[in-house]
């Protein structure tokens, strides 16, 4: 589930807007998966690919923007800005994981 | 948890994520990474075409990243320097442009709405109009303005990724107008206007009497404390009138008297120059370095601009159009800030104290001035600021029945970019000079050369003054500075090919006491220039190294002229065996303030220690806690007590709060004292750690003062009374000497380099080499074959084609 939720995730990461992640997180809970545990393995896929990038893409410009919003936001080291962008997204894919699996629960029993 | 709540809680995560917090950017977009901070190109020259181009414009880029721009008419060329300056240094031209005229807040949010309503209440915006009117009225100027913004906007057209700073404030950038240009002018001319001390004198008044303000800071000292940009012939007699208590009858009204942004009096320069007599190459050679506040990217971009009319190299404001010092193949120029006052305040009568009907020169009381509605658009929700406009000027203020009028010659409209570019073609020093009879403002000590001859002009609208008029605040019929009078081009102080060999100027006063004319009293102290006179002096023949050599100069005259009167009025046997080791070290200093040298550390802490210890009892003024008098009047007050302790200089070196008479052997102690305890709480008992890297900390901060975005700390020497003037965040931010004649050499610093994205490899480029003093040598290229031959690289930006 790490995996997959990697490769989608870089997708969207990619190509569309920061609130994208909400959205698709949202309708895999919805739709396909609606565990705790699951909703823990999405959100660290999330996190980790969001850190990846980041560090590939800081990578391009020189360590600097690490090193320059890292002290921005008074950071004791350059690279918890990779860690920082990753549980921004990690919370976000978990909470809204966490959302759509509560509406499949619900579309569950209403079937039942 | 239910259903309910994890969809609220998503939907407040969004909503947090998508708003920005206090100062803290909205984290959604700005993690975003398709388009947030993860995304940056850095830049590179690179051919392209351009919309509004009649003929190609080539630029070459020189192996210090400097660019040189050859176009085949001016049009072209300013598009060119537009687009360019735009891709290299968008943001700043930004923010420079809006810091004055009142739009901060629209960029930066709440935090710049003080600044704001300053700056509207100043009357900023009218004079950015009437300014910006002014250039756009003048054939020339336009066609340089409407060139370089089409180059500026076409820039952000094309922008993909905004500027790292952009993206953190949350904005776009937005297509630039004329505003910009006439903008950063008031910016600048604001910035150099520090020599008012009005509003601070008057402040002072409320606590000390006019005659004690008087002998502290006076008009002018014995002259072995004074030098003059224009030296004074023997037996000279004072020629205008002097400042007494009686002149000073008036006593503002207002008792709470505002605290208003202003600049620092210290924003200044050295220039210097030595004609062919005092050179080693046969002819002129001309220093210059610029001293403001420190910052990256750098205020100046250097560039070189050929089209067929000139061909001219130097640094310019990344806002405005051409170049504002520098060079071609026959004359040179550089300018130091003139520093005399031309912002004065006066105090209006209204008549009732909810009338805004005002008492006007006649005594009658005339209409309400007029009112204009400005509004800031603050990021967050607009604002409406009432600008009340008299006849003398706008209140700044209201106090019942009266009201603070300020009157700036920067109100006022003029065109100093026509007189910049009329110097890009003068052929002689005495034209280049002559240009400058049209400058207004601000007031610059202009040093001009060819080859053979050497000549300064205080350009500028020097304000006609009766004596002390613009020393306190005074009521608008005691005036003659409100009626716009100044000083005829003719009569302002000036030099030309002097039998000294050399002309120079660092800020001090203009004129001595002989001057057929009131020039005010607050200048700098005279050290830098001192120095450079008596180096000047003490060699006979100067080189374009040797001025290198003296533009370095790290040596202290204020440490000179005021530590041995500290060492000899210090009671050693009060001291402890550690405090007495620190001091054999000051006694063998040879006052060059070096960056890993500790006596410097050791003087200035004393000295600021006994500074406060003379002053702090005298008055409380929250708005300038560290009002002292200048250095030389100090210098002459210790002299004055040590000789005799009984001299009427000692009633400063009591404490009022105190009992007992204090001597100035305990003032002085009790100061060496407080230095070395607060050395040691600063940076521990091991006074080897007390380096003056340390304790003066070198950095350059961002444009925006965004932390991380600037140098760190850096190694450097000299201090703020050295020529190399170094206060830590403030000092010489571009430096350039050069040797005229047949074949010209030049050299220049420009800490930053060009490339002004925070996130480039290239944002600190020579920040190092300028730091250690170094520079580079110039390539100033005769023709574009030239410099095809010589350049890194060569773009083309070629006409658009019509869709």
């Amino acid at each position: 589930m790490i995996f997959f939720a990697m490769i989608v995730f870089a997708l969207v990461l990619l190509v569309a807007p920061w609130w994208m992640t909400a959205l698709v997180a949202f309708l895999m809970g919805l739709w396909w998966s609606g565990t705790w545990r699951q909703s823990l393995q999405v959100s660290l896929g999330a996190g980790l690919v969001t850190g990846a990038l980041a560090f590939v893409a800081d990578g391009r410009s020189h360590g600097l923007i690490s090193q320059r919003i890292g002290a921005l936001f008074q950071l004791p080291s350059a690279n918890l800005l990779f860690l920082f962008a990753a549980i921004l997204v990690f919370v976000q894919v978990f909470l809204a994981h966490r959302a759509g699996a509560s509406w499949r629960c619900r579309s569950a029993k209403l079937t039942r | 948890m239910n259903r309910l709540a994890w969809t609220v809680a998503l939907l407040i995560w969004l909503f947090a994520m998508a708003r920005p917090w206090g100062a803290l950017p909205a984290l959604g977009p700005l993690f975003d990474l398709k388009s947030g901070i993860w995304q940056h190109h850095d830049f590179k020259w690179q051919s392209r075409s351009l919309k509004g181009l009649r003929q190609p414009v080539f630029i070459a880029i020189d192996r210090n990243d400097v660019p040189h721009f050859f176009a085949q008419n001016e049009s072209d060329l300013y598009l060119a320097q537009g687009f360019a300056a735009a891709s290299l240094r968008l943001f700043q031209m930004d923010l420079s442009s809006r810091s004055t005229t009142g739009r901060i807040s629209e960029l930066v949010g709440a935090k710049g709405l003080g600044l704001d309503r300053f700056f509207i209440q100043f009357g900023m915006r009218e004079a950015e109009l009437a300014q910006r009117e002014l250039l756009m009225s003048d054939s020339v100027t336009r066609d340089m303005i409407e060139s370089y913004l089409s180059g500026v906007n076409q820039y952000i057209d094309q922008l993909v990724e905004f500027p790292i700073e952009y993206k953190l404030l949350g904005q776009r950038p937005q297509r630039m107008t004329p505003a910009m240009v006439s903008g950063m002018a008031k910016a600048m001319t604001y910035a150099l206007s520090g020599g008012s001390q009005d509003l601070v004198m008057s402040h002072l008044a409320q606590q000390i009497s006019v005659e004690k303000i008087l002998d502290l800071f006076p008009e002018f000292l014995p002259s072995e404390f004074e030098d003059f940009v224009i030296p004074e012939g023997p037996g000279v007699s004072r020629r205008h009138g002097i400042e007494r208590p009686d002149l000073f009858s008036f006593h503002t009204h207002l008792r709470n008297l505002p605290a208003v942004p202003r600049p620092p009096s210290f924003n200044g320069s050295n220039n210097w120059a030595v004609s062919p007599q005092k050179s080693k190459t046969g002819h002129s050679i001309l220093a210059n370095d610029t001293h403001l506040g420190l910052s990256l990217p750098n205020v100046w971009l250097e560039m070189q601009l050929s089209c067929p009319s000139f061909n001219v190299y130097g640094v310019g404001f990344p806002a405005i159009p051409g170049i504002v010092n520098g060079f071609n193949r026959d004359v040179a120029w550089g300018p130091t800030n003139g520093t005399t006052n031309v912002l004065n305040h006066y105090e209006i009568e209204f008549e009732s104290e909810t009338s805004w009907r005002y008492r006007d020169l006649r005594g009658q009381w005339t209409d309400s001035p007029s009112v204009r509605e400005e509004l800031i658009s603050a990021r967050g929700g607009a604002q409406v600021v009432e600008v009340h406009r008299t006849i003398w000027g706008p209140v700044l203020y209201r106090e019942g029945k009266f009201g603070l009028v300020a009157r700036w010659t920067g109100h006022d409209p003029s065109n100093e970019l026509k007189v910049l570019r009329q110097l890009y073609s003068q052929k002689t020093a005495r034209r280049c000079l002559d240009e400058f009879a049209n400058w207004q403002v601000p007031i610059q000590n202009f040093i001009c050369v060819d080859a053979d001859h050497i000549g300064l002009v205080h350009a500028g609208h020097v304000p006609e003054r009766k004596v002390g008029e613009g020393r306190f605040i005074s009521p608008p019929e005691q005036t003659l500075h409100e009626l716009g009078v100044y000083l005829p081009a003719a009569l302002r102080p000036s030099l030309y090919d002097p039998n000294v060999g050399y002309v120079r100027s660092a800020n001090q006063r203009v004129w001595g006491p002989s001057a057929p004319h009131d020039m005010g009293w607050s200048y700098e102290d005279p050290f830098r220039g001192r120095r450079i006179r008596n180096r000047l002096e003490a060699q006979e023949k100067w080189s374009g190294e040797d001025m290198m050599d003296l533009q370095n100069d790290d040596y202290s005259l204020e440490a000179e002229t005021i530590l041995p009167a500290l060492l000899k009025a210090l009671d050693v046997k009060a001291l402890t065996s550690d405090q007495i080791h620190q001091l054999e070290d000051l006694k063998k200093w040879d006052f060059h303030v070096r960056a890993d040298s500790v006596p410097p550390t050791l003087y200035k802490a004393w000295y600021r220690q006994l500074k406060k210890r003379l002053f702090e009892d005298e008055w409380s003024l929250p708005e300038s806690p560290r009002l002292t008098p200048k250095d030389m009047r100090i210098a002459l007050l210790l002299q004055n007590v040590l000789r005799d302790p009984h001299h009427p200089d000692s009633f400063w070196v009591d404490d009022k709060r105190t009992p007992e008479i204090e001597n100035l052997m305990q003032v002085v102690t009790s100061s060496w004292i407080g230095a070395w305890q607060e050395l040691v709480v600063q940076f521990g008992d091991d006074s080897s750690a007390w380096q003056w890297q340390r304790y003066n900390q070198t950095q350059l901060s961002h444009v925006a003062k965004l932390p991380g975005f600037g140098s760190g700390i850096l190694s450097m020497s000299g201090a703020s009374d050295s020529v190399r003037g170094n206060r830590g965040w403030h000092g010489a931010v571009y430096k350039f000497v050069i040797e005229m004649g047949p074949k010209i050499r030049a050299w220049m610093q420009v800490p930053g380099g060009a490339d002004g994205d925070p996130l480039s490899p290239h944002y600190e480029r020579f920040v190092k080499e300028w730091a250690k003093g170094e520079m580079h040598e110039v390539e100033f290229y005769h023709d574009l074959t030239e410099a095809r031959a010589r350049a890194v690289k060569v773009v083309e930006l070629t006409p658009m084609e019509a869709p």
